[in-house]
Parts: structure tokens; sequence; C-alpha cells
């Protein structure tokens, strides 16, 4: 039995998204996704639905989610600009800077210069801060074996 | 012999001097006229541009929305075309009806039902506050 209700139409699609997307500047991110999901399993290929679910699982730190969403626009619609910064993010946020750094490739390619440059310094972060721990981690390391040593005299 | 203590222009007081206010700040009381002199006359600046003006207006100085951020939905191209067509306030018929889309299987999907759910809860919510509000606008 279908759970739609009567006189359901663009028009009532549209008032949903309008309040997922309030929902979403008011930082109720999961309420917001629900009513994505919801509308996106009615209309399948609507990429603003299906964008909007990829960033909101950036919001909710589901970066998996994120890129998998956001790879499914780009396979359909391959200029989709914001699919690529949402895909880099996640990218990112999984320490994965060589995709990342593809996606940037890729925004500098379809002229999206201002949203390649800020996930150009985003990846540049990510580059400092992995450098970062590693460093931290080696000395770590070098630490504990030269305690070891000691213990061992 | 009274002592004059002045703290403005106490830094500049030589050991053994006496230096009163007066005498630093403008011993006769008025005030020279340099009107005539070069440069004098430059004219009042009153709109000064902002600095990053040029910026601005290339765009420059805009914050990008940040990856997590959605933009607002966009009008579906038909309802475009039917907000156009009924400006005049003719009847309202909305295009399309969900049984003409084609959606099939997913109009009994847990997310459609969720979806549907909350918005339940949401108009019941919204109900309920007009009650209240109308109760209260009543007395």
């Amino acid at each position: 039995m279908s759970v739609v209700p009567s006189g359901w139409n663009e028009y009532s699609a549209y008032r949903v998204s309008e309040r997922a997307y309030l929902l979403h500047t008011e930082g109720r991110y999961r309420e917001a996704l629900a009513l994505f999901e919801g509308l996106l399993e009615m209309y399948p290929n609507n990429l603003y639905y299906r964008d909007a679910i990829s960033a909101l699982h950036l919001s909710l730190g589901n970066p998996e989610e994120a890129i998998r969403q956001a790879s499914n626009v780009i396979t359909s619609a391959p200029t989709y600009t914001n699919a690529f910064v949402r895909r880099c993010e996640g990218y990112l946020l999984l320490g994965m800077r060589e995709e990342a750094k593809r996606d940037v490739d890729r925004l500098k390619e379809l002229q999206a210069y201002g949203p390649a440059r800020r996930m150009e310094m985003r990846l540049t972060t990510v580059r400092r801060m992995q450098s970062e721990r590693e460093n931290r981690d080696r000395k770590n390391l070098t630490f504990d074996t030269q305690l070891q040593s000691v213990d061992r005299r | 012999m009274t002592i004059k203590i002045d703290e403005l222009n106490a830094r500049y007081l030589i050991p053994g001097v006496d230096l009163g206010t007066t005498a630093v700040a403008d011993p006769d009381g008025t005030e020279e006229d340099y009107s005539d002199a070069p440069y004098s006359q430059v004219p009042e600046v009153t709109d000064i541009p902002s600095p990053t003006g040029w910026q601005d207006l290339l765009g420059l100085n805009q914050v990008s929305p940040s990856p997590s951020q959605i933009d607002p939905p966009p009008l579906p191209a038909s309802l475009q075309r039917w907000a156009k067509g009924n400006i005049g306030g003719s009847s309202l018929r909305f295009p399309k009806d969900a049984s003409g889309d084609g959606m099939g299987a997913a109009l009994t999907s847990p997310k459609v039902e969720r979806m549907f759910g909350m918005l339940a809860g949401y108009d019941h919510v919204a109900r309920r506050i007009r009650a209240r509000a109308s109760e209260g606008g009543g007395q």
C-alpha cells in the first residue's frame, strides 16, 4: 500500500526539499537527511537531492557515504562541480590525498577555480598535519626504543 | 615660591628651569594662521573608497561555501512555467501527480514512509501551536 498522500506532486516535493534545506541550516542534519533520503527514493534521478545527501553525510561525519553519493552524482553529471568538492572533502577526511588531488585537478579543468583553490589549501593542510603526525610518531618510536635499550641495560 | 606640577608637560621640564603649561603650549594664546602655507588647502576627501572594492567586484572576497553546505532547492522547471502562468491568480492546479510520475515501488519504501511520518509529525506540532496561539489570542 502506498504511503504517499493523495495529491502529492512536484510542488509538494519542492516544499519538502525546502523544509529539509531549512533543517540543514539549523544544524538538524539527521532530520534533513531523512527528508532528502525519502525524496531521493521517490525521485532517484534528482541530482540536487543526491548532492544534498552527500553534503549531509559530510556534516554527520560519514565521509565514505558522502564519497559514494558524490560519485553517483559525478557518474550522472561529470561536470557537477559541487559533487567534486564534496567527494574531495570526503577523501581528505579519510586521508586519501591522491584521490583528493585528482578531484582538485578535475575542478581546475572545469574552471571552478575558487573551489579548486579552497580544496587545494585543504589538501596542503591535511598534508602538513599528516607529516607532523608521522614525525611525532617517529619521535615517539625513537624515544620508546631508547627507553627499552636503557631498561635492558 | 609656588611649585607648579604639570603632569602633561612634566617630561619636558628641565631641572632648574620653570616652564609652565602656557609657556609650552601657546605663549600668546593665539593660533597662527597657516592657511597660506603650501598644501594647506588640500581638498577634503569625503568618500574614501573601500581598499578592497576591486576585490569585491571580482568576487575575490566572497567566502566559498563549505563542502558540507547545501544550496537552496531550485524550483523545478515545470513549476517555474506553472508559476508564471498563474501570476494572474487563476485556479491553483499543480503539475504532475505522484501517480503519474512512475515512482512505483518507491511509494512504499521505508525511507519514504519515514519521511512522511516526520512530515506528519511536523504538521501535528504546527497544528498544536496554532491551536494554542488561537486560544491565547481569543481570551
